[in-house]
């Protein structure tokens, strides 16, 4: 069953209760009693007010889900039923090729080696006319012709993916992610000729993801000369893409009717939206709303996410310690990583231990009172890592459980 | 842009409130997505004007918008008049905005901070006993509903719903335009002059007749009324401003700066009162000029006050004053702002206070740091006793159960809120005291 991501109603007079922690937590755990830990919810509530919100802040151009930010199909679902969210960017072949099933308009969201899927792709019509293959080079494309020749396969759709990162001059270096060799408007333009001019593709997309914008944290209170930098570098590496990728999509649009050509990220929905040349947005991360975002300046998104761990030891008495650990976040490893203690308040990680073993010990204010079989709550960093240690998550609205959705882990689909 | 964590607080500092966040759409497009976002999560979104309501009719604890950047004329004006504006168009650049195509509004309030969409939506009116209010010179409106569609209501389309959301006190959607009537500019020959309080109160009725504007104040405690009359003139005429020293004296130095002292003062020592009434009768008033007329029309304040004002049938002004006069006299209270009386024309919009009568506006004020209370309940009490309907954006104690009463079409409004807005999103906690849950 899909959740409805639009109110119906009554609008609410006390908007977010997630504002009110004191009132937010205690409701969340009680009406989750009934479940045992590790137990992850979703308050509805609050991912209604992000599905929104991104809506909004993309300025009228289509989000398309990105699926490893939420690994749990019915809420891709139900975001695909909501005016505003248009296809899916996925993050493995054999995972478009399940969601193809239902999904008509699937990006895959990096190049592929698999052979099995690729063979399986390329020998069902419906699967190809729904699904798009990320590329950067020619030896991709040589890879899916040695699967199956162009003669002996449907038509493949191809996405050129664009790299946005900011190669600096000076001290800074490249700002970005290393992802794909294609950088200059002539790269674009000479790659998309390649392919074209190569039997049994289909060139109808382009993609440039700004990591760098889109997931850089930039207004930390305690750091702010740090994050004065990180919004300068921001506004930098914006100035300059904006203007680089519009010159490529132009190049590549005069080789091929290009059906979109997507930016994004959740931390960059305005800035993306307001570049012309970008048609859709990718973005994920926002609808859970990891506590990564609590510290960008733009947008604050609601808790929709969260999960519990029981306290099942107390080595000392200051210490309460937890079954349950690792729910670390993408991205390069750091303490901003890893999970947060939200409730009780006052409860902080071990520095020896932090949360990377199966037990995680707290420390802290509260940490004394707290007994075996209490129950901790956490917020994840970012967003997917949840749904790979859950095989469901309880829906939470009106302080009660409405539904259960699995996770793709829960259906037994861990594509990555 | 969107900015959240501040505190919103209204000019009079009656009404605060953090919103959940705030926006600043640029175009109506994005005000168009503002309310989408806010009805798929279910949160509900007001519009502030410039916060010049007493009440908390505009608070927004969900999502504020704040219109300031929807500003302007949208298009131009039309050969009959018809202009329209941006919502967010404060009444203050409407003037400027006007004056190339020599027209000008027909009527306003002294104050000129609000934007056009709030002075119409919470009854903002002048004196004058042959105008209406703001609202009363809407020709349509350009709405955005709860679904995010932009509905647009004029004679010719939605027509049935015009006399509702011209005055619609932001319940059935978030303006985005407003077109309203105008007329060729015009000045003003204003003449202001103290005269005994029993001679105003006994020809009130015939002098407003008489006058286009006629207004007067009258400081408890004194017996003098200060009357304001003003004569519309051709465009043209030669004017007579008052001098630039002059005019900050008056307004500035006596209206605002002198008022703030002895306001202060009296909030200490309420025994002198009385003395410093008698002296700011004696300072104020007595003055001839002629000007453009939103220079007329408009005045400045900086003295932070609270406001009651409700509307009563014309005809029951100087018993409804004579009342009060005694009321004061009998309690002993020391009232240190003067007592403001103003006229209207009958109109035909459903929530007006002058609907379907001719109106006469009786307000009392208070300094801001003064309690009000008990002046205020019970002078509320004499005006509704006169069958007086309180103005929207001020304060009273009214609710939709007693609203009910006094407004034929209140039904109708009800009915237009349960169509446009039946999950409430433009609701708050005012909204919900007046008109119902």
């Amino acid at each position: 069953m899909a959740i409805t991501l639009s109110a119906n109603g009554r609008a609410e007079s006390s908007p977010a209760p997630w504002l009110t922690p004191d009132l937010f937590w205690p409701e969340l755990d009680a009406a989750t009693t009934s479940v045992e830990t590790p137990l992850g919810a979703l308050h509805l509530g609050a991912l209604r007010f992000n599905a929104h919100d991104m809506i909004r802040r993309a300025g009228g151009k289509p989000i398309r889900v990105a699926t490893k930010s939420v690994r749990v199909r019915s809420v891709i679902d139900s975001l695909l039923a909501t005016e505003g969210y248009r296809g899916v960017l996925a993050f493995t072949l054999p995972e478009a090729i399940w969601l193809a099933d239902d999904i008509d308009d699937v990006v895959v969201g990096y190049p592929t080696m698999d052979r099995q899927a690729l063979r399986l792709l390329a020998s069902d019509e419906r699967l190809a006319e729904r699904i798009t293959l990320m590329v950067d080079s020619v030896e991709q494309l040589d890879f899916i012709d040695a699967c199956l020749p162009p003669n002996a396969r449907a038509r493949i759709r191809v996405c050129l993916e664009f790299d946005v990162a900011w190669r600096t001059e000076g001290p800074l270096g490249t700002v970005g992610v290393l992802r794909s060799p294609i950088y200059t408007a002539a790269d674009a333009e000479r790659f998309a000729r390649v392919i074209v001019s190569r039997p049994g593709f289909e060139l109808v997309g382009m993609m440039a993801y700004e990591a760098q914008i889109a997931g850089l944290v930039d207004s930390v209170p305690s750091r702010n000369a740090r994050s004065a930098g990180m919004r300068w570098l921001k506004r930098r590496s914006i100035s300059e893409l904006t203007e680089r990728r519009a010159e490529a999509v132009a190049a590549v649009r005069r080789v091929a009717d290009l059906e979109f050509v997507n930016g994004g990220g959740t931390g960059s929905l305005e800035s993306t939206s307001a570049d012309d040349s970008v048609t859709e947005i990718a973005a994920g991360s926002g609808l859970f709303g990891g506590h990564l975002f609590d510290d960008y300046r733009n947008f604050n998104p609601a808790p929709a996410a969260s999960f519990a761990l029981s306290v099942v030891r107390k080595p000392r008495e200051d210490t309460a310690t937890l079954l349950g650990g690792g729910w670390v976040a993408s991205g390069p490893p750091g303490r901003d990583r890893l999970p947060r203690p939200v409730w009780p308040e006052g409860l902080t990680m071990v520095p020896r231990e932090m949360a990377g073993e199966v037990q995680t010990p707290l420390v802290g204010r509260h940490a004394a009172a707290l007994r075996p079989g209490d129950r901790v709550w956490f917020r994840h960093t970012k967003s997917g890592e949840l749904s790979e240690h859950l095989n469901a998550f309880s829906v939470v609205d009106g302080g009660a459980i409405i539904d259960t959705l699995p996770t793709y882990r829960g259906e037994g689909k861990a594509f990555l | 842009m969107t900015a959240t964590g501040a505190m919103w607080h209204n000019w009079a500092r009656t009404e605060k409130v953090m919103p959940l966040r705030v926006e600043r759409p640029r175009t109506t497009a994005a005000l168009q997505r503002a309310v989408r976002a806010a009805a798929g999560s279910g949160i509900r979104i007001k519009a502030i004007g410039a916060g010049h309501s007493f009440t908390g009719i505009a608070v927004a604890p969900g999502i504020q918008l704040e219109l300031e950047d929807l500003s302007g004329l949208s298009g131009e004006p039309t050969a009959d008049g018809l202009v329209t504006l941006f919502a967010g168009t404060r009444l203050h650049d409407i003037p400027r905005l006007l004056a190339p195509y020599g027209l000008a509004m027909e009527n306003l309030g002294d104050i000129a901070a609000q934007s056009i969409s709030g002075a119409i939506s919470t009854g903002t009116h002048g004196t004058g006993a042959g105008f209406g209010g703001i609202a009363g010179q809407v020709r349509g409106v350009v709405m955005v509903t709860a679904s995010g569609d932009l509905l647009e209501i004029s004679r010719e389309s939605h027509a049935d719903l015009l006399p509702g959301v011209a005055l619609g006190l932001g319940a059935l959607g978030i303006i985005a335009e407003v077109t309203i009537q105008c007329v060729p500019r015009f000045v003003l020959h204003a003449v202001e002059q103290p005269e005994p309080l029993d001679d105003v109160l006994d020809t009130v009725l015939d002098r407003a007749a008489a006058a286009d504007h006629f207004e007067f104040y009258w400081f408890p405690h004194t017996r003098t009324a200060l009357t304001k009359t003003n004569t519309r003139l051709p465009f043209g005429t030669k004017p007579k401003p008052l001098g630039r020293v002059s005019r900050f004296v008056d307004d500035t130095v006596l209206a605002n700066g002198v008022y703030r002292v002895t306001c202060a003062t009296a909030v200490v020592v309420p025994a002198i009162i009385p003395r410093v009434n008698l002296l700011a009768d004696k300072l104020t008033g007595n003055r001839t000029f002629t000007d453009v007329s939103h220079r007329v029309f408009t005045t400045r304040r900086t003295v932070k006050f609270r406001e009651m004002e409700y509307g009563i049938p014309a005809e029951l002004v100087p018993a409804a004053v004579r009342d009060i006069e005694a009321l004061i006299e009998q309690k002993g209270w020391r009232i240190s702002f003067p007592l403001e009386v103003r006229f209207a024309a009958a109109d035909d919009l459903w929530l007006s206070t002058a609907y379907g009568r001719a109106t006469g506006y009786i307000a009392v004020h208070k300094y801001y740091r003064e309690r009000s209370s008990a002046y205020f309940s019970a002078v509320e009490s004499i005006l509704r006793g006169y069958g007086g309907r309180p103005h929207w954006g001020k304060i009273h104690t009214q609710d939709a159960a007693d609203l009910a009463e006094i407004y034929p079409h209140f039904g109708d409004f009800l009915a237009a809120r349960d169509r446009l807005d039946p999950r409430r999103l433009f609701s708050n906690q005012y909204l919900e005291r007046v008109l119902g849950i």
